[in-house]
């Protein structure tokens, strides 16, 4: 550090900075151990020295800054506003239209109806509230200089974020690094231990994040949002940024920013969960064979997992050879297709819970082809689903309430389904142990929207009759490949993609990433598929020839259990009214300006979201609701300008918890009656 | 274990800091150095099991950065840095007893032309500036704190000196652990301003010695509305530096002699050489007043002036007000370069600068612009008055 210089002064300077180094050092061992082996990995780094009395920084370009420089040409971009922005992280004129927070029509599919009147009441109050016009912000203001989230990209100096904190009332400050050396050098100026201790104290958070590669810091960026506060705490958040290297930072938002929507996926929804602890009551009173964990399937076994992709149409003869050698599993709407194809999947896959996947399995060329095949379906499954095949076999989805009402404590496997068919059928293969999967219409895209399925499925096909349910499949399908991205492919540069397919592709990228003893071929001229390999060639393999034996595996891995449905109904019921007493209990303490309304909303959420109470059976059926109803409440609350408007819409948004919670728990109540009733007949 | 390390790691921060300080005011302030190292013996804090730096007597310094936040936001909600240097308006000077019998309008003309900047249009009687943030000549800093102040006032304000006064030497002493002045001081310098420590015990000392570097470093019409910056609650001793400071300010806030009465004694020297009497102030030149000397005396002020003015961008208040502050420290420092006239304008461009500044502080700041060029275009209308007053002098002898 060029010590051999520098006078008694800038000796006893160094040693104080040294000495703050050391603090944070420490303070990271002991508080945020991941970035102290950030910083213990990169070693000592010689990040300034002392050049005519003044500290040079000189990891900033080539020539070095002076502190003081820096210090004050930040100051000066922080006085003109240059550092600071406000972000909207997905629009909101869901606000303005009651309707579209209520969708899935008349929800006569449902067992309860609860969440769309929640939204729709909170819709309305808020519409309220707002009139007349000026009563409405510009954009969202949770209190002056309050942010409940600050998004502050760090510098070499800190002296950004000592501002974030001096001038802005902040409940979460996440810091964020793009490059070591920078924490490294701040760590001599800054004191994060001070700043750690300020949080802790306002029962706020503070948070590193970090990445070495810019696309790499905004999937980190997104999955710590995911996975530490409801999605919507982004909206009006504060971003904060100055310093060298601004395009990186820009880079990295825009990345960020780019597929901030998926942080809004996959939420869920109560009477989602609902439909699906009702379904697998009944499943459960039905004593359909469990899946109890993975049998010991042969290493060079083959699965050949079919999706509905329009790559199905050019593969098919593929998937006819290689049906006497490996494990065909069809997935969702891929069994119409094949059934018109006349190939006989080995398994067929389910995962939705609403009525739809009934009403497309009975579509009359279906229904007769799936009636001899297994069908692998989750226990929420419109119970009608498995008095479809003469092998029923169930399989428990991971974070949904309906699994507990089969295994309360968690005893028997779950897996990961979601969001669409093919992503449970893959998630089974690989679950059970498959060590060679090969991937067919699994596309994720198209090259082009007007064939966006097989043309054999019912997308293309002509239907007899179709019922009112097939066609509203059908229209929807349709529907889905109107707005398109274009996603990297697989065999090709580009093809066409949807915002769902994306999130589904994402998804089924990490759950390969989990079996990393499994290989992935991807045979489809669809998206590419992120840690599965591009095949378009399967000549080349060893098939496991005794495919008798390896279905036998696969059927022995499922069995029937002692079920108590009323006793966990009675359990989750019970973890429902805690649940409601403890939110009560938090929100009970007055709030008497918007800026309390929002410390009291986000400390609900803190409790929902509490590692705790997330690994609670309940969590799946209550978190999505709360995301939902949550994110409404907040970005209404940003809107609202007048103080007393803003108390007046907590109370309302309490109204609609209680009245959720209410909900809840009649209907679970209903569901133990129904659960009594069906015992006793049995 | 890791608490420990934690622990120890805090104490040697903290001491480092101390040491830090101190050389840094060896090198700085020597004699507030030694004032410093006679402060306390005794470490005046200690570090807690929670790792938490506490401060005897004074409550968690853990949380200070929190609690002098919302202590300075309150004193600002209070309005406690309105609290400033309240001085009663200049008003047009009355010179016109004096016109009459010493014939130079010059003076008026140049005050007429100042206050016609700031026509009814510009001004807003209602308008409260905040000098503090809109370019302050001088600040004065009620105490450190722990240093977060002194943080906040070097980001945030716009202060061209600021003067800490401290009369508690205990408080300057926990000060010295937890700020680090060489990162203040080298701030605020590079920012262009300048930083003063006073620390006395005894409170009229320490009145007598702000008030009297206030005036070295600053006009005194400047000394209006200079913002009192308190770091803590107001106690009776803080109350007496601020009421004694006020007082010192409001007797430095005079009428200062001017060009007006320069021009008489001028043209009674040109009178009494004329008769070979002995004239005061003349003596080093025995050849009598060199008419040539002076107006170079003149335009040298002048070219001085609009030199100053030139560069300067008057949009923005605190580089306006700077560039003013720089014209009198300049004038001052070079009044030996102007034997002759520099008494007398200096004196004029004083009561111009008073005038000029009540009228600032009541124009809102998109309207300062066209004021600040109006100011220019009255001093040099001044010059010229000079010019012309001088060309009368040596005319008539």
């Amino acid at each position: 550090m060029g010590i051999d210089r520098v006078d008694a002064c800038e000796q006893a300077y160094l040693c104080s900075l040294k000495s703050q180094f050391e603090v944070n050092l420490e303070f990271f061992k002991s508080k945020i151990p991941a970035v102290a082996a950030w910083i213990e990995e990169a070693g000592l780094l010689d990040v300034f020295h002392f050049e005519d009395g003044c500290v040079v920084i000189d990891c900033v370009g080539e020539k070095g800054v002076f502190l003081r420089s820096l210090k004050c040409h930040y100051s000066d971009l922080y006085r003109q506003g240059l550092c600071f922005s406000q972000y909207t992280a997905v629009d909101t004129s869901y606000l303005e239209n009651v309707e579209s927070l209520s969708g899935h029509g008349d929800f006569s599919g449902f067992f309860t109806y609860i969440e769309p009147k929640a939204r729709r009441k909170i819709l309305q109050d808020l519409k309220g509230l707002l009139l007349p016009g000026d009563s409405r912000n510009g954009s969202f203001n949770y209190g002056k200089n309050f942010l409940p989230l600050a998004l502050c990209f760090g510098d070499e100096i800190g002296w950004l974020v000592n501002k974030v904190v001096d001038d802005w009332d902040v409940c979460n400050l996440v810091l964020i690094f793009d490059d070591v050396k920078k924490l490294y050098s701040s760590m001599f100026f800054v004191d994060y231990y001070s700043i750690y201790k300020k949080f802790l104290v306002d029962e706020g958070s503070f948070s590193i994040i970090f990445g070495q590669g810019l696309s790499d810091l905004a999937v980190n960026i997104r999955k710590f949002v995911w996975g530490s506060w409801p999605p919507y705490i982004l909206q009006g958040a504060g971003i904060f940024f100055a310093g060298v290297g601004l395009s990186g930072v820009k880079e990295v938002w825009r990345s960020f920013a780019n597929e901030v929507w998926l942080l809004f996926r996959g939420w869920g929804f109560i009477d989602d969960e609902m439909l699906g602890l009702h379904n697998s009551v009944l499943n459960s009173l039905a004593n359909y064979p469990v899946y109890k964990g993975a049998p010991n399937i042969p290493e060079d076994a083959v699965a050949v997992v079919v999706g509905n992709g329009p790559s199905l149409d050019s593969l098919a003869e593929v998937v006819r050879g290689l049906s006497s050698s490996s494990i065909i599993i069809s997935c969702g709407s891929s069994i119409t297709a094949l059934a018109r194809l006349g190939i006989k999947p080995d398994i067929h896959f389910e995962i939705e819970r609403t009525r739809m996947t009934y009403s497309l399995l009975v579509e009359p060329a279906t229904k007769s082809w799936v009636e001899n095949v297994p069908i692998v379906a989750l226990s929420i499954m419109p119970s009608g689903v498995f008095e479809l095949t003469d092998r029923p076999l169930m399989l428990l989805k991971q974070t949904d309430v309906g699994s507990f009402v089969c295994d309360f404590f968690s005893e028997l496997p779950r897996v990961c389904t979601t969001p669409t068919c093919t992503n449970g059928g893959v998630a089974f293969a690989l679950n059970v142990g498959f060590k060679k999967i090969c991937l067919v219409g699994v596309d994720f895209g198209f090259l082009d929207n007007q064939y966006h399925h097989s043309k054999s499925s019912i997308y293309h096909c002509d239907v007899d009759n179709p019922s009112e349910d097939l066609e509203l499949i059908i229209k929807s399908g349709h529907d889905q490949a109107k707005d398109v991205v274009s996603v990297p492919g697989n065999f090709r540069d580009i093809v066409l993609s949807t915002d769902s397919f994306i999130f589904a592709k994402n998804t089924m990228e990490q759950e390969i990433e989990r079996f990393p003893d499994s290989v992935v071929y991807n045979m489809c001229d669809g998206a590419l598929i992120k840690g599965a390999v591009p095949c378009e060639d399967v000549s080349g393999f060893e098939f496991f020839s005794k495919k008798e034996e390896v279905l036998n595996l696969i059927f022995s891995a499922f069995s029937v259990v002692d079920v108590d449905v009323k006793r966990n109904l009675c359990f989750l019921r019970d973890q429902v009214i805690s649940m409601c007493d403890d939110v009560f209990k938090i929100s009970r303490r007055q709030a008497v300006n918007k800026k309390e309304v929002v410390r009291l909303f986000l400390s609900i959420n803190y409790y929902v979201m509490d590692p705790v109470h997330l690994n609670a059976q309940i969590s799946p059926l209550i978190r999505g609701g709360f995301f939902h109803l949550g994110r409404a409440f907040y970005d209404g609350l940003g809107l609202i300008k007048d103080e007393s408007k803003a108390l007046e819409f907590w109370d309302c948004y309490l109204q609609v918890l209680r009245d959720v919670f209410d909900g809840i728990i009649s209907g679970i109540e209903e569901l133990i009656v129904l659960a009594e009733a069906k015992k006793e007949v049995a | 274990m890791k608490s420990d390390l934690l622990k120890n790691a805090l104490l040697q921060k903290v001491l480092a800091n101390y040491q830090a300080n101190l050389y840094f005011l060896r090198k700085h302030y020597p004699s507030l150095f030694e004032v410093s190292i006679s402060a306390g013996e005794n470490l005046p804090f200690y570090i807690d099991d929670d790792c938490s730096v506490v401060v005897i007597g004074e409550g968690e310094v853990d949380v200070l950065l929190k609690d002098e936040k919302c202590f300075f936001n309150d004193q600002l909600k209070k309005g406690f840095l309105s609290l400033a240097a309240e001085v009663g308006d200049s008003g047009v000077k009355d010179f016109g007893s004096k016109i009459e019998g010493f014939f130079s309008c010059t003076d008026i003309v140049a005050i007429d032309n100042i206050n016609s900047c700031f026509n009814k249009q510009v001004l807003d009687e209602d308008f409260q500036i905040d000098m503090s943030r809109d370019g302050a000549c001088v600040s004065f800093l009620m105490g450190g704190g722990y240093g977060w102040i002194l943080n906040k006032i070097v980001d945030d304000y716009s202060v061209r000196h600021l003067i800490l006064c401290e009369s508690d030497l205990n408080c300057w002493n926990n000060l010295l652990f937890f700020v680090d002045l060489q990162d203040v001081y080298d701030r605020f310098v590079h920012k262009g301003g300048a930083l003063s420590l006073v620390v006395r015990t005894d409170e009229k000392e320490l009145v007598r010695a702000v008030s009297t570097h206030a005036t070295m470093i600053t006009p005194p019409f400047m000394l209006k509305k200079a913002p009192f910056v308190l770091s803590r609650e107001i106690d009776p001793s803080m109350n007496n530096i601020f009421n004694g400071l006020l007082e010192s300010i409001l007797h430095l806030h005079q009428d200062c002699s001017s060009w007006s009465d320069a021009i008489p004694g001028l043209r009674n020297a040109l009178a009494d050489i004329k008769n070979n009497m002995p004239t005061a102030g003349f003596e080093k030149d025995p050849g009598g007043l060199d008419s040539r000397l002076i107006f170079e005396e003149v335009e040298s002020i002048r070219v001085l002036v609009d030199s100053l003015f030139s560069s300067v961008n008057f949009s923005c208040v605190a580089e306006g007000v700077w560039c003013l502050a720089n014209l009198y420290e300049t004038i001052q420092e070079r009044s030996s370069d102007w034997p002759c006239v520099s008494v007398g304008i200096y004196g004029s461009l004083l009561n111009f600068g008073r005038v000029f500044y009540d009228g600032v502080l009541k124009t809102p700041p998109e309207k300062r612009l066209q004021c600040f060029d109006g100011f220019k275009l009255a001093l040099q209308v001044f010059f010229d008055g000079v010019v012309c007053d001088l060309n009368k002098c040596f005319a008539g002898s």
